[in-house]
């Protein structure tokens, strides 16, 4: 191999510049099927789109409005039609799905929050125990949406990588493969079960074989983005609480699962009002969910809904005082558990 | 340094933009200066990517850089005639600092038994396994070749030179200290082509084999053999394509800047005897273990041959992790390869051959990740154990397959089958270790590959922690 220093020549590396046209114009075409026809960000579209006309609707007929926000236990929870029409609560369900970010979600549920609205969050704790980053679902539906805006973050928003997000990936591109092969579903999801004000009814149903994790502690992220919001909020005149979504769990590990949510909550507590749920996110009756610890079914979500309109009604909020006082009577858990 | 990320990409580029800019400017102050100009950016953007990792890192890297050239350049001065001897104080002054980071902990805590904290969650700092191995080659290349010491600019640049200063290839001062002795920037289109070629097999290995691998691996079961074989499958192909991936992007940036390097992998799972593996297997590595430690101990021609080549392979174990698990990954190793030489008149059909020595690597790897030794030899134990290959560890094995991540790991498995049915093909055909890869229409492929199944996250370099 001769080395720079017995020759040089001018020119350009056609070969390398063949190269970096290869690799854009695969990116290009992968970040083309991604947000346009990946079949997991066509359902979120579609529930863009749905949410998008209810918002508009309830700014039109009415003053205010509850906008509950989170991932898919929460999209698949809160009924916004019966909180309007049996509790007078006109209320837009702006969930999506949990691994789009706790930053993407909050963003787009930001979009359709006014001045004296009430934003409840319901952010899976997962999402807020680690550092909080752009994650690949969440730019792609951002793209997809025309909504840039919602990866803004001056502290961590990286665009190349960003942009490399919007590549498919591996495990995707595999498990397409078989379901095409093997003729199934692309998606286990129908945009055909998403109601009008944004809730989408999960008709699936499958033996729930993963196990509801336990929350850990509020990262330092996690913990920034709560005060971020709440100073938002705040400036906004728009009323906001905290809720944990339910999750399905064993009889046998209630206790456990309730005594690391009340922890978390307590945490959680410290940045923003709480909402008051008697269950402290556990429901032990698996007839309340159809395919994942925490994707409810009709039933279920039907309670849930009920509980939440009681609770935003109500505005039960747990005090400090009330949580250490529940916390004392739970068993101290100090490690992430798979119930 | 991390070749996979996009981190290490934007310094790099930001970085060579401000020096060919400044050496634009300068080129009409002062032409005569630019060699020298090239030589300080060159050294400069290599401190510049080990500041980027941390401060311990680029002044451990300094010290042992300094150290090694003021040392050598005194035994030259005052005791030129007598220089062999002082290496025995040069040598250890060399290596003190990857002593004491790589093996305090292990030696003082675990082998003697002190309760030291100091010794505690050390951080290594990155690549000193490689570039104290380096220099040392460099210290006893220059007594015995009695050659005169390099400017210390060029020195530098060969200690520093930074697509192979935290991960290899080591390289001796007979391939690199020419080069960098006549360094200069220049544009070079064909090195451009032919590094840009190795950077993408590079980038397809880890990115899109390594990577994705990683995700599949889980060394959790101690009693199922089936899951201990398809743990060690994973990690052994998983480090391959990590090792070899970062070497060959280190070669094409190299190749780029106008520098040849050594190819640290030669398909070494295409290898038909242990003894083939370890001529394919981190090369320069094996090279330096061959030429500083073998050789003079006798090397294979004497009667303690087999003692020689336990001990080789036993300090080979201790150079990749201070633990016994590294250890007994180099004795495994040793044992197979006197067992080889014993057998190797033997007359094996190819493909048993190929067979014979993949299961003996597979196997070793256990060795290589568990780093709790009763667990170790547990596993180890189950391994060899021709009852546990019942039909329950077998369903409990393939339970699973059909779920989304079984599905995604066949994909992967089978795409690295073919990568290494590639490579085959190249070393059978062409004798030329990944020909066929670096074929226009093939980069083509494996750039389309790597894009659209490499993972959002990418992990660390394997090596990167030795």
């Amino acid at each position: 191999m001769p080395s720079s220093t017995s020759h040089s020549s001018s020119g350009v590396p056609w070969k390398t510049v063949q190269l970096l046209g290869a690799a854009v114009v695969t990116w290009v075409l992968g970040a083309l099927y991604m947000v346009r026809l990946n079949p997991e960000v066509v359902f979120f579209h579609h529930c863009a789109s749905v949410k998008q006309l209810w918002v508009q609707k309830l700014d039109l007929n009415y003053t205010n409005k509850v906008v509950a926000f989170g991932g898919s236990s929460c999209l698949s929870s809160v009924d916004g039609e019966r909180m309007l029409n049996q509790y007078g609560l006109p209320t837009v369900n702006m969930g999506l799905g949990a691994g789009m970010g706790a930053i993407v979600l909050t963003h787009y549920a930001q979009t359709a929050t006014r001045t004296g609205d009430t934003l409840i969050v319901a952010l899976e704790p997962d999402l807020l125990a680690e550092p909080l980053r752009i994650e690949s679902l969440g730019a792609q539906f951002s793209i997809s949406i025309g909504e840039p805006s919602l990866l803004r973050d001056p502290h961590r928003v990286n665009w190349p990588s960003v942009l490399l997000d919007l590549r498919p990936g591996g495990y995707h591109i595999f498990t397409l493969i078989a379901k095409v092969v093997l003729g199934q579903k692309l998606y286990p999801y129908l945009v055909s079960e998403v109601h009008p004000s944004g809730w989408w009814e999960d008709g699936a149903r499958r033996a729930i074989a993963s196990r509801a994790t336990a929350p850990t502690r509020l990262s330092e992220d996690g913990r920034s983005w709560l005060i971020g919001l709440r100073d938002w909020c705040d400036q906004r005149n728009v009323r906001a609480a905290y809720v944990l979504p339910w999750a399905y769990c064993k009889p046998v590990d209630l206790k456990r699962l309730q005594s690391c949510n009340l922890r978390f909550l307590r945490e959680v507590a410290e940045t923003m009002p709480v909402l008051k749920d008697p269950n402290l996110g556990a429901d032990t009756n698996l007839e309340h969910f159809a395919d994942t610890p925490v994707h409810p079914t009709t039933k279920g979500a039907a309670l849930r809904t009920d509980e939440l309109a009681h609770e935003i009604k109500m505005w039960s909020i747990w005090t400090r005082d009330e949580l250490d006082e529940r916390l004392k009577a739970f068993p101290l858990e100090t490690s992430r558990l798979p119930l | 340094m991390n070749f996979a990320e996009l981190r290490f990409w934007e310094f790099l580029f930001g970085a060579l933009t401000v020096i060919l800019v400044v050496r634009y400017l300068c080129a009409h102050l002062a032409r005569s200066a630019l060699a020298t100009f090239d030589k300080i950016a060159l050294f400069s953007l290599g401190l510049f990517l080990l500041l980027c990792v941390s401060w311990v890192t680029f002044l451990i890297f300094l010290a042992v850089a300094i150290t090694t050239y003021v040392g050598l350049a005194w035994i030259l001065k005052y005791h030129a005639k007598h220089g062999s001897k002082y290496l025995f104080v040069l040598i250890p002054l060399q290596i003190l600092p990857l002593v004491y980071y790589k093996y305090g902990d292990f030696f003082v805590n675990r082998v003697m038994g002190f309760n030291v904290d100091a010794f505690r969650n050390l951080v290594i700092p990155v690549g000193i396994s490689f570039y104290t191995f380096q220099k040392v080659a460099f210290v006893i290349d220059t007594l015995a070749l009695k050659s005169p010491l390099p400017r210390f600019l060029d020195y530098l640049n060969f200690a520093g030179f930074f697509p192979q200063i935290v991960a290899g290839p080591i390289e001796r001062k007979a391939n690199l200290l020419p080069q960098m002795e006549k360094f200069r920037f220049r544009w070079l289109p064909e090195k451009i082509n032919e590094g840009a070629g190795w950077i993408v097999v590079g980038l397809f290995f880890k990115c899109c084999l390594a990577d994705n691998l990683a995700g599949y691996f889980n060394g959790s079961s101690r009693t199922n053999p089936y899951l201990i074989w398809k743990a060690n499958l994973i990690f052994g192909l998983r480090i391959y394509y990590d090792f070899a991936g970062y070497s060959l992007v280190a070669v094409g940036l190299a190749c780029c800047l106008g520098i040849s390097l050594t190819l640290n992998f030669r398909s070494p799972y295409c290898s038909t005897s242990l003894a083939e593996f370890w001529r394919r297997w981190h090369i320069t590595l094996s090279g330096w273990f061959r030429d500083y430690v073998y050789i003079p101990m006798g090397g294979g021609r004497v009667k303690w041959w087999a003692f020689n080549i336990a001990v080789v392979f036993i300090v080979s174990g201790a150079w990749h992790g201070a633990g016994w698990n590294f250890i007994l990954w180099g004795a495994l190793h040793g044992l197979f390869l006197i067992a080889n030489r014993l057998g190797g008149k033997l007359n094996v059909p190819r493909l048993l051959a190929w067979g014979l020595t993949m299961v003996g690597s597979f196997y070793a790897w256990l060795s290589f990740y568990e780093l709790r030794t009763d667990v170790l030899l547990q596993k180890s134990k189950v391994l060899l154990m021709p009852s546990a290959y019942n039909g329950e560890a077998l369903h409990e094995a393939i339970r699973g397959l059909a779920s989304g991540d079984g599905i995604a790991l066949g994909g992967f498995l089978l795409l690295t089958a073919l990568t290494l049915l590639v490579e085959w093909l190249s070393v059978t055909d062409k004798n030329e270790e990944y020909y066929y890869f670096r074929q226009p229409l093939a980069l083509g492929v494996l750039v389309a590959l790597t894009l659209l199944l490499a993972p959002g996250k990418t992990n660390a370099f394997i090596y990167f922690a030795f």
